[in-house]
């Protein structure tokens, strides 16, 4: 800043100065920084712009741009400059330049407009970024987690395959050996003497069954091809049954199950045979660990977070865990101590399908030992489990940890949501976002298509999620033209834009609009408004 | 009346040799006679031919699988009072639902725990 009446000539050489300062920061930088003039006619063109896209500053200047603009994207220049003419500007939009060799690369652009000292339009100011080695990291991303999904259904679809495979010639080992058995009893020459080791072949047997069992269960749930079957059931009753069957199990190391529950504890609605397995598996743990004492299992109605919750405890007088073994309890196959799961026998798997089975219903399985102290292990579940619902925590001062669930119920379909986007990276990861919250994408690469898609597809989608600067029909165009469809009038259009251009938007019947790069949670508590009624839980089992 | 006539007779419909030997020998162990029928049709044939007392059906059969052959049998009014209970694999709930919609008129899963199924047996039998 210079004094009032400096001289004229010093004030000329400050400004001069300023100028060049400022241009040799222009062009130092990576980025292209162009100017244009309000026609679109280019004004400067730093080394950066030459850089990327191959022209000089000596052949762009006073020519407009679209010589960078690939045929594929037609307009998208002229689009561009007519926003920033009524004055808006645009922040990273992400698109594809032609450089003077003809070579496609990536860019990020974002244009402001430029104004003089008395606020008037001048031109546009642009800087573009070389985004090509972002997008070939996101596209190899995206593979790579592509590759890891289907590697994990591959091993699923694997292990359901082998673990049928085993099951038939086991059943033939376990069936010979009780048949033996049953022979040896009968023969009262010295077939007794073979009783013995032919009853071990059997119990070995029916362990890797059982070990096949639970390889199986976990496969399924981690292929999401678990699904609930919900029923409405007597808790105590329920209780009494598990309490019966384990019995003999208990006497076998001297223990003696007892059974606590209050009068009053009602129904729940939950799957009864999921929710059986994992008391079994509890309660069966607690046998094998305890010796001469007793298993206790109790039941409680709880309220937690708004909801109504039933609360298991399964706890025992054995040898307890230490905390160090307490954190690794949980894990497949990893059984407290390796030198237990000799000892106690079990397959190590339990637990794990016990919390995965129990978190699927909205719960969750946790423990609370000490070593030396005996354990008490809790499956806290919503007295109404429902598949569609969201996840509330079962909150609380009892210790429990809170319990979230990033993946929604994957037997849950909540319908289809038509995803329309001419760039395949962000449709996908769109795509991937639905899949997580349950809902069936359907993609379209065009306008056309996505339009075309919307009629044919029979029942209209659940709703639309559309970009808006694709090459073609846009998707101000689409919109449009939804809604003039009676058919597709109603469906929700969410707009998906990187342009500040809410109020065309508004203008145009979209439901919601959302800027790009699209937020997960975003997204999901807009969808979450349109879903419909839950469908009924499919009554097979993958 | 010969002893041999007057012994129940049960059909097994198993595709899988060693498990039709095995509850065919432990079934005639325990005083049954034992007819055995490798799939779905030849199963019908001689359910229709031989008048079993009653019948174990595996659901997972070649040429005629257990569900078609139960619906052929129970619609058949030669062979529609014959019991049938149906054999399925141990967590197949879908293959159970399937044959109590076909009309079988109880199921047992695999490997079959021989005590649990002669008292389906002989509840069926009366």
């Amino acid at each position: 800043m210079l004094p009032e009446g400096a001289d004229i000539t010093e004030r000329y050489r400050a400004a001069e100065a300023e100028r060049v300062r400022l241009a040799a920061i222009v062009e130092s930088s990576e980025d292209a920084i162009i100017s244009e003039d309000v026609n679109g006619l280019v004004t400067s063109w730093n080394a950066g712009a030459e850089r990327l896209y191959g022209w000089t500053a000596a052949e762009m200047i006073g020519r407009p741009m679209t010589v960078l603009e690939p045929p594929d994207r037609p307009d998208e220049i002229a689009t561009l400059n007519a926003r920033v003419r009524r004055g808006q500007s645009v922040h990273r939009f992400e698109t594809v330049r032609l450089t003077k060799a003809g070579r496609r690369v990536d860019v990020a652009v974002s244009i402001s407009p430029l104004r003089d000292a008395e606020g008037k339009l001048i031109g546009a100011a642009k800087i573009a970024h070389d985004i090509t080695e972002r997008k070939r990291a996101d596209a190899e991303l995206l593979a790579a987690v592509e590759a890891a999904q289907e590697a994990s259904r591959a091993k699923s679809r694997f292990l359901a395959n082998v673990s049928h495979e085993l099951r038939t010639p086991l059943n033939a080992i376990i069936g010979y050996s009780e048949m033996l058995a049953e022979e040896a009893k009968e023969f009262t020459g010295g077939g007794e003497r073979y009783l013995a080791d032919l009853q071990k072949i059997r119990d070995a047997g029916r362990h890797l069954l059982a070990l096949i069992s639970d390889v199986l269960d976990l496969s399924k749930i981690e292929a999401g091809r678990m699904v609930l079957q919900l029923e409405t059931f007597d808790v105590a009753e329920m209780l009494r049954g598990v309490a019966g069957t384990l019995e003999p199990l208990a006497a076998r190391n001297g223990n003696a199950i007892e059974i606590d529950c209050p009068p009053g504890l009602g129904s729940m609605r939950a799957d009864l045979t999921k929710v059986r397995q994992c008391l079994f598996n509890l309660v069966s743990n607690a046998c094998k660990f305890t010796e001469g004492g007793a298993v206790r299992l109790s039941a409680t109605r709880e309220h937690s977070a708004g909801r109504e919750w039933v609360l298991f405890r399964v706890s025992d007088t054995g040898i307890g865990i230490s905390l160090e073994q307490i954190e690794r309890l949980f894990e497949a196959f990893a059984q407290a101590e390796a030198s237990t799961a000799r000892r106690f026998g079990g397959t190590g798997l339990g637990l794990t399908i016990s919390r995965q089975l129990a978190r699927m219903m909205g719960g969750d399985v946790t423990v609370d030992s000490e070593l030396g102290e005996g354990s008490t292990f809790s499956l806290v579940l919503p007295a109404q489990v429902d598949v569609s619902g969201q996840a509330v925590e079962f909150g609380g001062n009892e210790g429990f940890t809170p319990v979230v669930y990033p993946e929604a119920d994957p037997a849950a379909r909540h319908g289809r949501v038509l995803v329309i986007d001419d760039d395949p990276v962000a449709s996908e990861l769109i795509a991937r976002l639905l899949r997580g919250e349950g809902y069936e994408p359907v993609q379209a690469g065009s306008g056309e298509e996505g339009l075309r898609l919307a009629r044919e597809s029979g029942t209209p989608p659940v709703a639309v999620v559309l970009d808006v600067m694709m090459p073609g029909m846009d998707g101000w165009s689409v919109l449009s033209a939804m809604k003039l469809d009676p058919q597709l009038a109603r469906v929700p259009v969410i707009v998906t834009t990187v342009l500040e251009d809410q109020d065309i938007a508004w203008a145009l019947g979209a439901a919601h609009y959302l800027m790009k790069p699209v937020e997960r949670e975003r997204l999901a508590d807009i969808l979450r408004k349109y879903k419909p009624a839950p469908a009924p839980a499919p009554a097979t089992e993958a | 009346v010969t002893v041999e006539q007057s012994r129940r007779r049960i059909l097994i419909v198993e595709d899988n040799e060693l498990n039709r030997d095995m509850l065919s020998r432990r079934l005639e162990r325990k005083g049954f006679a034992v007819l055995m029928a490798v799939d779905g049709r030849s199963g019908v044939e001689l359910a229709r031919a031989q008048q079993p007392d009653l019948i174990l059906m595996d659901m997972r059969l070649p040429d005629l699988d257990g569900v078609a052959a139960t619906r052929t049998l129970k619609g058949d009014a030669a062979t529609k009072d014959i019991p049938v209970i149906a054999l399925t694999a141990h967590t197949m709930d879908r293959d159970r639902d399937a044959a109590l919609a076909a009309g079988c008129d109880d199921f047992d899963t695999k490997p079959v725990e021989l005590e649990r199924l002669l008292a389906k047996i002989e509840r069926l039998l009366g």
